[in-house]
């Protein structure tokens, strides 16, 4: 797979569901559709600039440390490097 | 001509007292509703030989609980429906098939609430959920942080307006005319006028949803008595006969799903509509199911009342939903303000309109009415059809 998505949609979370997550308050939500297939939906979040954070940005896929696992996260790519 | 079978009416029902805070237990408020819904329909427990009530799980009592609370006697369909169904619909909607189909004559429907965040409009200073749930959702969802259904909305929300536009106060409408009909509902619990400056500055709990687009948790119950359309032609009140009722899941669940926006909503109504043989704009007066502002909406649309996307210049700035409008909708104030009795008050309140017997808030002259709950992966919804 490429790795490669977009925005779906996206929600800042700002109270604490749980209380595991209070301390990273807010923080993003997203669904990113894969571009292997449309209709293929992940759960996850956004980093880097939150100016990008807007349905249909082009995202590429992170691994970023978490606790004692990885998480797969999705970074907007900058405007023309989307190759 | 509600699917096959037996024509079928409601023919009474009946709530507990409703509360925000200390209350009577839920065992006792959902025994006090289906207490009063038998002696509404003026009929005995002895009566009823069937029994359907629908949970999320294990938070209210069950059928085999009512039978010895209310001796009922022997009961030839039953079920407890929990998770998947039309939220507090699900267990009307199988009374309805029950009836039709003659596996029993009298049927109870149930639904008690006991006050928590439970699995919607939680949003206030009510325990949390349990986190977890099936692996999928531990693997894939929960380490984003995401839980419970408000972010679930949230996304939803986004969508729409990236989709079709709209304003933050289309949402604001909903939760107004909330508390206006509530102001007419002597059971109600938020029956204080809301301004939209108030809406708008309500916290912002996931953008672009805010406190107030949620539901109010609340403790109580209803209950409602289905039975045929020939026995309740006997009974005290004028008959009120479910003209269709229908069920869809779409495709997806409250995270994935190819139609995000509207899940089974659109075939629901299309199965109402067409088992009716009626249409939208037969219809005096709706309830439509607002365990979130943005539910109501996607019900409107789909249902067909305008076109999807447009609900919020359809409302009129609220005109069109409140009293005296073209349609009246969640006549009691709804989840938002009553307080959330999960849905299955928006059947009762559909009866008691059709009846005439509404008092404040009754509309004049309704005849027909639909009724609709939960939404997305989980909807249920009925025509009534009054005298």
């Amino acid at each position: 797979m490429s790795g490669r998505g977009t925005i779906f949609s996206f929600t800042v979370i700002r109270r604490a569901f749980h209380p595991g997550f209070a301390a990273d308050l807010p923080y993003v939500v997203a669904l990113v559709e894969l571009a292997e297939q449309a209709g293929l939906h992940l759960i996850t979040s956004i980093v880097g600039d939150a100016a990008q954070l807007r349905i249909g940005a082009e995202v590429a896929v992170e691994f970023e440390p978490y606790g004692d696992f990885a998480r797969p996260v999705f970074r907007p790519l900058a405007r023309g490097s989307a190759a | 001509m509600s699917a096959s079978g037996r024509a079928v009416a409601v023919a009474g029902f009946g709530y507990s007292t409703v509360h925000r805070g200390p209350s009577p237990t839920v065992e006792v408020l959902t025994t006090d509703a289906c207490v009063a819904s038998i002696a509404d329909a003026g009929l005995a427990p002895a009566d009823i030989d069937g029994m359907f009530e629908y949970q999320i799980g294990n938070e209210s009592p069950k059928c085999h609980y009512m039978q010895r609370a209310l001796r009922t006697g022997d009961l030839a369909a039953y079920a407890d429906i929990m998770g998947t169904g039309a939220s507090g619909l699900a267990g009307a909607l199988a009374a309805v098939d029950a009836v039709a189909s003659g596996a029993c004559e009298t049927a109870l429907a149930f639904r008690g609430m006991q006050q928590q965040a439970g699995n919607t409009g939680s949003a206030s200073g009510d325990p949390l959920p349990q986190a977890g749930g099936s692996p999928m959702h531990d693997e894939l969802v929960a380490p984003f942080g995401m839980f419970g259904i408000i972010p679930g909305i949230a996304l939803r929300m986004q969508r729409r307006s990236f989709e079709y536009g709209g304003r933050p106060e289309d949402y604001g409408h909903i939760a107004i005319n909330a508390r206006r009909w509530a102001a007419l509902n002597e059971r109600a619990i938020q029956r204080a006028p809301l301004t939209m400056e108030a809406y708008l500055s309500s916290r912002m709990l996931c953008d672009p949803l805010r406190l107030l687009d949620c539901d109010y948790p609340v403790s109580g119950a209803c209950a409602v008595i289905v039975t045929t359309v020939e026995r309740a032609r006997s009974l005290r009140h004028p008959v009120v006969e479910v003209a269709a009722h229908a069920q869809a899941t779409g495709d997806g669940d409250w995270v994935h799903g190819t139609d995000l926006l509207y899940g089974g909503a659109p075939r629901c109504a299309e199965r109402l509509w067409h088992r009716s043989g009626l249409t939208p704009a037969d219809m005096d007066l709706a309830q439509l199911y607002d365990g979130f502002t943005y539910i109501t909406l996607a019900w409107l649309e789909a249902l067909g009342f305008c076109g999807f996307g447009e609900a919020g210049d359809w409302l009129e700035d609220g005109r069109m939903i409140g009293p005296g409008g073209g349609l009246p909708l969640n006549t009691t104030g709804g989840q938002l303000a009553e307080g959330r009795l999960h849905g299955l008050s928006g059947l009762a309140e559909a009866v008691c309109q059709l009846r005439g017997d509404a008092g404040a808030r009754q509309v004049p002259h309704a005849r027909h009415a639909v009724v609709a709950v939960s939404a997305g992966p989980q909807c249920g919804g009925m025509i009534l059809r009054g005298r």
